[in-house]
């Protein structure tokens, strides 16, 4: 049985897509097939002029790390690495991404206090242990590891839901700043409309999911 | 990409052990204590074995009165418990007068200094004795006894009691120094003493084989008789060829003839005998020991693989909440394979450290036990590097280790596998 | 410490017990089991083995019909040849010299003596010493001859031209003689002695 049932969906490069839709209407699926966790059992998928589907395990996990910046909506960092080593963990799995950051700043490390300051996290708190930091702090930590060695996708998963509404317009501005210089693809998914003012686009999943209307029809 | 992605997961394991320095510091020292106990019991095993094959070199036979060999072998040799028969003078010189015989050297105990064995003997026992590798006795200070009322002290005996040449010292009937049991009236002057040796000749206190018979001139039954007290002059001018003997060290002509020897004492029709090779009676020892001992080592090797499901238990029951960093560094681009080698990682370096802490103990106790051990027993402990039946031990640790390890990993990559980026909370 | 000094007297009380039990193993006849005794002096090894006759010829009473005495003449030339009986390390070069071969029914003795006048000599006293304890057997059991235990007893002698590479000998005579199931060895070399238990797994006997 799919959960996500797609005629087509196209995003265009540099775009930034606010991804609408109530819960099971198929946006984490989704977002799995962008990142390459999971291959759609039919039709094709193609994501930065890769066709995944018939890439292998493997290769989509090359994939995401080269290619992929990923934020999730709570908890994004590994506790017991520094503010620092979280920010760069991307670059020790991708040589790609390690190349790019070295292009932006001389080395690793500046290259990720020059995210992190730009994302506003204050240099004493850099070496801290992510722990301590508050919950805003930790989902801007999280973009600016997104963003590391700028890869050509950033997909966010609800990261703004446990932030209140002043601090969710002040993470998106930092984010797409950054995005912008980058050139990256913004793929953002939220049940939060009021944000979608800010995207070029607004996909309603709902709509263009066959699957979900299927299924809405079914229990109704 | 090998060392890229290898070195940054030995680093991820490192850093996520140290996070949890608590849990994963218990685990480190009760494997550390597990290795510790089993290197313990192997070195304990092998020194043992090492100082008791030391004790005793060059001597072909042993004979004594009937009993089992071991018997014969540990109140002669390693003054462990009690001759409960004696071999007669006459048949004492009978077996020395066979032609097949090089030397003898007579033996006779039963009494003691301060909680250390006196030994009768002849002049010969300090020529012909021999330990480790073909070791003689060697003086420290003095001679050999020359008078009835000499005495040469092993070299502990003279350390721990403080005793210098030519001082008088009382020897107690028995294994027990109380009051009532005492030679007094035969004081013996020290003439010499020994270097020491690393062997029960340290704990010992030799006398002439006439001595031993002088301070007895007035007992019988373990007990002075009343009325009688002949005294240490008068002792001089009786006979004082000994009666019996408690055994006898043997040297032959030709080893070829060691069967026969021990076949003509065997079958000795004057007086029940039993006449032993000692390593072979060791050998025999060693035999049933061996059994006990493995079952110390057996018992040990439990004890290490305990440590090690202890480790397994920690690493499995971490592992549901550590489901949610499996997600994120999947999501930077960690592979499942990656996730496996996290574990690994931090199960062999739980391992590892737990061996090298545990020996690290190990080696620390010797160090302090060693002088202790060596006043004790006069058994030397040399504190060396490991030999290869240890570090095959180790290396089995080792390797149970990582196979004990592999389980959690290999759930860890299932998980990670199932779980993608999914994050379970 | 006190904890180990009281184990280990346990562990040698236990030990004393045990072999106070079995202690005079030449005197025991235990089918299936024999005695080996291994001596070196210098250059010489000498060899001998006490085994209850049925290991060797299957039977113990005296051969009296000419199947039995086959047999026993076949064993017999089989444990006179000490070379193929005892493989000493190839290069110890160790020569058999001399063989002595007896059962408790009769004397048997190799021809290959080098001193036949010291051989002779041996001869005589041997048969002497024989006929003695035969007596004595004879005084005991007279009637049930048929069940008395007999004995084999036979001495190999080897001189090695380089006998202090010899670390090891392998015994095989499990191989020649199945019905040996044990030997319990007893070896004295220039500064060693020592125990072991050989069977036809085990037949290697290490110094």
């Amino acid at each position: 049985m799919p959960v996500l049932v797609l005629d087509e969906l196209c995003i265009e490069q540099g775009e930034r897509v606010f991804i609408e839709g109530p819960s099971g209407s198929g946006k984490s699926t989704l977002l799995s097939l962008l990142s390459g966790v999971v291959v759609p059992q039919q039709g094709t998928l193609h994501v930065l002029g890769q066709q995944l589907e018939q890439l292998n395990g493997i290769q989509r996990d090359h994939f995401r790390a080269h290619h992929v910046g990923y934020i999730f909506q709570l908890f994004n960092l590994i506790p017991y690495l520094s503010v620092m080593d979280n920010v760069m963990l991307p670059c020790r799995f991708s040589k790609i991404r390690h190349v790019r950051a070295l292009q932006r700043s001389s080395t690793l490390e500046i290259e990720a206090q020059r995210l992190l300051g730009q994302l506003d996290i204050a240099g004493k708190l850099w070496h801290f242990p992510v722990t301590t930091l508050s919950v805003g702090q930790q989902q801007r930590v999280a973009a600016a590891r997104a963003l590391m060695g700028a890869p050509e996708l950033l997909i966010a998963d609800e990261p703004t839901s446990s932030l209140d509404g002043n601090r969710r317009k002040a993470f998106l501005r930092l984010l797409f700043d950054e995005c912008e210089q980058m050139g990256s693809t913004v793929v953002f998914v939220s049940h939060d409309v009021s944000l979608e003012k800010q995207f070029d686009r607004t996909i309603h999943l709902a709509a263009i999911n066959r699957a979900s209307t299927q299924a809405v029809w079914e229990r109704s | 990409m090998g060392a890229i992605i290898t070195v940054p997961i030995l680093r991820l394991a490192w850093k996520s052990l140290l996070n949890r320095w608590v849990t994963v510091g218990l685990t480190l020292f009760s494997i550390a204590l597990s290795v510790m106990l089993l290197m313990g019991v192997e070195r304990l095993r092998v020194e043992a074995r090492e100082s008791f094959a030391n004790t005793l070199s060059g001597t072909d036979l042993i004979a004594g009165a009937r009993t089992g060999g071991v018997q014969l072998l540990l109140y002669s040799v390693f003054r462990l418990g009690h001759a409960t028969n004696n071999i007669s003078w006459e048949s004492y010189l009978d077996i020395a007068a066979q032609k097949s015989v090089a030397w003898t050297v007579p033996i006779s105990l039963g009494d003691s200094h301060r909680g250390y064995r006196v030994l009768g003997t002849t002049a010969e026992y300090f020529k012909h004795y021999r330990y480790a590798v073909n070791e003689h006795l060697a003086f420290d200070q003095g001679q050999s006894f020359s008078d009835l009322y000499d005495a040469v002290l092993g070299a502990e005996v003279a350390k721990k009691l403080g005793y210098e040449l030519g001082e008088a010292i009382i020897i107690a009937h028995g294994a027990s120094d109380v009051s009532f049991a005492r030679h007094d009236d035969k004081p013996f002057k020290v003439v010499g003493v020994l270097k020491r040796t690393g062997t029960p000749v340290d704990r010992t206190v030799h006398v002439s084989l006439e001595a031993i018979e002088a301070i007895h001139i007035d007992w019988q039954n373990g007990a002075p008789l009343p009325g009688l007290s002949t005294s240490a002059e008068q002792a001089r001018s009786k006979d004082l060829t000994p009666k019996a003997i408690t055994a006898v060290l043997m040297g032959l002509k030709s080893k070829i003839l060691t069967f026969k020897m021990q076949r003509f004492i065997n079958d000795y029709k004057e007086e029940p005998l039993t006449a032993i090779l000692p390593g072979v009676a060791l050998s025999e020892l060693w035999s049933v020991i061996g059994i006990a001992e493995n079952a110390l080592l057996i018992i040990s090797a439990f004890v290490v693989i305990v440590g090690l499901f202890g480790m397994l238990t920690v690493l499995l029951a971490s592992l549901n909440e550590r489901r949610r960093e499996m997600a994120i560094l999947r999501s930077v681009g960690a592979r499942p394979g990656h996730i496996f080698g996290l574990i690994m990682g931090e199960t062999a370096a739980l391992t590892l450290g737990g061996i090298s802490l545990g020996l690290g103990l190990l080696y620390g106790l010797l160090f302090i036990a060693r002088p202790m051990i060596e006043a004790h027993y006069g058994i030397h402990v040399p504190i060396g590097g490991l030999t290869h039946y240890e570090l095959l031990l180790l290396g089995i640790v080792m390797l149970a280790g990582f196979v004990v390890g592999a389980l959690p990993a290999y759930r860890a990559y299932r998980l990670s596998l199932a779980d993608g980026l999914s994050m379970r909370i | 410490m006190l904890f180990l000094k009281s184990l280990f007297f346990l562990l040698v009380s236990f030990t004393s017990a045990v072999m106070a039990s079995e202690n005079r193993q030449h005197s025991s006849h235990e089918h299936g089991v024999g005695q080996l005794d291994v001596a070196q002096e210098s250059s010489e090894f000498q060899i001998a083995l006490t085994s209850p006759a049925v290991n060797i010829f299957g039977f113990e009473h005296a051969p009296h019909d000419q199947e039995d005495h086959k047999m026993v003449e076949k064993k017999l030339a089989e444990l006179e040849k000490g070379e193929v009986l005892f493989v000493f390390p190839e290069g110890a070069n160790c020569r058999l010299k001399d063989v002595h071969v007896a059962t408790s029914w009769a004397d048997h003795e190799n021809t290959k003596t080098e001193s036949t006048e010291h051989k002779q000599a041996e001869r005589e006293h041997r048969a002497e010493h024989e006929h003695k304890e035969h007596d004595e057997d004879e005084h005991e059991d007279h009637e049930e001859d048929e069940q008395t235990h007999a004995d084999v007893t036979a001495s190999w002698h080897f001189a090695c031209a380089h006998p202090q590479t010899v670390d090891r000998i392998h015994v095989k005579l499990f191989e020649r003689f199945p019905q040996t199931e044990h030997l319990r060895v007893q070896w004295t070399t220039q500064n060693k002695q020592g125990a072991v238990e050989l069977s036809s797994t085990h037949s290697v006997l290490r110094f």
